[in-house]
């Protein structure tokens, strides 16, 4: 049994269990749920410190207006216009950016 | 000026000798703002990728005269200098850890200035020595807007200067600017430690507030244009027109690699075995000048007729990234790459993988996710690289009748997606295996669609071939050579070419004593199952140099000299047809046992230079082992048991 496990964590490489990339579940109007040419405004992001970190520096700050662009043919993920520049994310990313409209 | 010592230690070991020594100008900015357009017009042609030593860092360095020679480094793309994915820490690293730039080109666009603008005060917080150039200013001003550059300057406190990649005078003025900068002396007042642990959450909304306060006060407002309705990108993402340009675009690719590519092929191949021919007959007849012409520059040939295919990929791919198509595609295909384990973003690292594995493997970095991009690795060695295309072409020639061509290109396109098939079934194997514990994600920018820079497009394909001929060079040069000197040894067997009557013969009879013959017999134990004799087995085992060789080998092992131009490859498919097993009249080169090389040839991780890639990115040895061991092992085995159930079947 003990030599199973450690077959299993060498080669698991370096993997290091980030579990600070999730996003929690709330009952806000989220990004994922505006409709297509809809524009609001960020107003927080709810997610691990790894990914609210990555996405605030690339400009999903408070305040920051947003617009759902359009979908991708396989419906994941989605396209939206922010500060000058269009930004595919995953459904299950955008989830994580609350917003205001 | 910070210290010099580390610097010239570094020079020496590293930098080309077409590169002269003087001070270092890095270009640092997102990988959208244009900052590799610049970068190639600031140096031309004259640039080289460049390997820092012991590292995997990895970036082009080129040179540029202003009032002294400066170098030019470009960097891969950067928001933040909190990297995110490994390729934005290979550039962090070579801003911070080894050889500190005298000078930072940062570049930004005018049309997302805020975001751009966010690294720059982060340079500008360590001290770094910042010039700031702004790009696309000719979109901001089609959107009705325009710049205060001599404002942005004032309130960023640093060098401002807006640069059009087409205007001359632009560039001049740069040039003016940079060289009057590079007198400064840059002092990094802090630790990247003490940085890292100071940008909070708090400390990113703050930058941004700053920058939102100081692009309201830089935009004029010439005129309101109202924003179009429909873009392109309703379009390249619509839900059924998206999927079929997407569709198009990889056709035509891929169509343009088979067709296009083949006349060139051909008159590389016809240039170098006039070459072998012309040496043997106008040079003195010794070992000398077959070892050269039969060994070297057989071995050179075999580096380049591949260039064409590999130049014709890289090209649409680059034309494709600049264009920004490329970016949409992996958005595109994310959803479907995400099911079998891997991320919208191996899309282009896979894609390359049709050209040559070295570069794809290395293009990976850009994946942030570890287990994702481990697995595209992975999986990279099973795209039916160019070096491929020979030995399919070859043995797709032999079963294919000579007046149905299309036939074999038909066979040829399916063995391409069988490449990718394959692919897809190790990685959702290894994904449903392995657990993963990092949650997945994909993030990315789309640039704004334009035309593409037709000079830079040329620029980066000509440097991705040199890298190619660099990796992949050499080791095939050497192979080839030593193939040569391994067949034609022990000496005793030498010099019996007496008159063109008994050459085959006495030439026979030399291979069959040559090292090369004894290595074969010793190995013929594993390659008889796969329905190959001593020769073709010793062809095989010289095709884990790179694949490419085995062509050359089988022209090598079974005598085949190529005295007129008639083409090799007619030659080699007669000599095939008719070759026998020593001692037997079972013919070696069948339906089954072609068909056991094709796939063998599929699925065997047969490069060198792949697993000591691989090894350097993944940062240890597991994973280039265990491909090594999966692919090779699993390929054998699947060919023994093509070759011995065709034959069971009572097929040839």
């Amino acid at each position: 049994m003990g030599e199973i496990i450690t077959l299993r964590l060498s080669l698991n490489l370096d993997f290091q269990p980030n579990a600070s990339y999730h996003c929690f579940m709330t009952y806000d109007l989220t990004l994922d749920m505006l409709k297509t040419m809809q524009i609001a405004e960020v107003a927080k992001i709810s997610a691990g410190p790894v990914l609210k970190k990555h996405l605030m520096e690339l400009g999903f700050v408070e305040g920051s207006p947003i617009q759902f662009l359009m979908s991708t043919p396989f419906g994941d993920p989605n396209i939206y216009s922010l500060r000058g520049t269009s930004i595919a994310l995953r459904k299950s990313e955008a989830k994580c950016i609350h917003v205001t409209v | 000026m910070h210290s010099r010592d580390s610097l010239t230690s570094f020079e020496k070991k590293s930098s080309p000798k077409n590169i002269q020594q003087g001070p270092l100008i890095a270009l640092v900015g997102s990988a959208n703002s244009g900052k590799t357009t610049l970068f190639n017009l600031l140096t031309g042609s004259h640039y080289s990728t460049v390997n820092y030593p012991g590292a995997t860092v990895e970036y082009t360095l080129g040179q540029v005269k202003f009032d002294k020679t400066c170098r030019v480094m470009d960097t891969p793309g950067l928001t933040s200098l909190l990297p995110s994915s490994p390729d934005e820490k290979v550039t962090v690293e070579s801003l911070f850890d080894r050889e500190k730039p005298d000078l930072i080109l940062a570049v930004v666009d005018a049309t997302q200035l805020s975001r751009h603008l966010y690294l720059v005060r982060q340079l500008k917080e360590f001290g770094f020595n910042v010039v700031l150039a702004v790009t696309m200013l000719d979109l901001l001003e089609a959107r009705g807007q325009a710049l205060n550059i001599a404002r942005l300057s004032e309130m960023l406190e640093l060098p401002v200067i807006g640069v059009d990649p087409r205007s001359k005078q632009d560039f001049k003025a740069l040039a003016s600017l940079l060289s009057s900068k590079l007198l400064l002396s840059a002092t990094l007042h802090k630790r990247y430690a003490d940085f890292a642990q100071e940008m909070t959450e708090e400390r990113i909304t703050q930058y941004y507030q700053a920058l939102d306060a100081i692009e309201k006060m830089v935009m004029v407002q010439n005129k309101t244009i109202p924003v179009p309705k429909k873009s392109i990108d309703n379009w390249l993402l619509h839900p059924v027109f998206g999927l079929v340009i997407f569709l198009a675009a990889m056709f035509a690719i891929f169509t343009s690699i088979f067709w296009l590519a083949t006349p060139f092929m051909d008159a590389i191949d016809s240039v170098f075995s006039f070459s072998i021919t012309f040496a043997k007959t106008h040079l003195p007849q010794s070992w000398i000048v077959d070892m050269f012409a039969d060994g070297l520059v057989g071995g050179i040939g075999a580096v380049s007729v591949f260039l064409p295919q590999i130049i014709i990929l890289f090209f649409c791919m680059g034309y494709l990234e600049d264009s920004g198509y490329l970016a949409r595609g992996a958005a595109l295909v994310d959803k479907p790459l995400s099911k079998i384990g891997l991320n919208g973003k191996s899309f282009v690292p896979l894609l390359s993988g049709y050209a040559c594995a070295i570069p794809a493997i290395m293009a990976a970095r850009t994946i942030p996710n570890r287990f994702e991009r481990m697995l595209t690795i992975f999986i990279i060695p099973l795209m039916s690289c160019s070096a491929r295309l020979p030995v399919y072409t070859l043995m797709l020639a032999f079963l294919t009748p000579h007046d149905k061509p299309w036939i074999g290109g038909l066979a040829l396109t399916g063995l391409y997606l069988m490449g990718i098939t394959m692919g897809a079934i190790v990685s959702t194997v290894i994904s449903k295996f392995l657990s993963r514990r990092e949650v997945s994600g994909f993030i990315l920018e789309l640039p704004a669609l334009r035309k593409p820079v037709f000079r830079v497009v040329v620029l980066s394909t000509y440097h991705k071939a040199k890298q190619y001929i660099q990796k992949a060079g050499m080791t095939i040069v050497i192979i080839s050579l030593s193939l040569w000197v391994l067949t034609h040894t022990p000496p005793q067997n030498m010099g019996k070419t007496v008159n063109v009557n008994s050459e085959v013969v006495s030439e026979y009879v030399a291979v069959s004593h040559s090292y090369a013959a004894q290595l074969g017999h010793i190995l013929e134990p594993i390659t008889k199952p796969m329905g190959l004799d001593w020769r073709g087995g010793v062809a095989m085992i010289s095709g884990f140099a790179a694949r490419e060789v085995f062509v050359s080998a089988l022209a090598l092992m079974y005598r085949i000299e190529d005295q007129d131009q008639k083409g090799l490859e007619k030659k080699i498919l007669a000599r095939m047809s008719e070759v026998k097993f020593e001692n037997s009249d079972q013919k070696v080169f069948t339906l089954s046992s072609v068909l056991g090389i094709i796939l063998f040839f599929m699925i065997a991780l047969q490069c060198f230079p792949t697993v000591a890639i691989a090894r350097k990115e993944m940062g240890n040895w597991k994973i280039p082992l265990l491909q090594l061991v999966i692919y090779t092992g699993g390929a054998y085995a699947l060919t023994v048991i093509l070759v011995q159930g065709l034959r069971a079947l009572g097929l040839p």
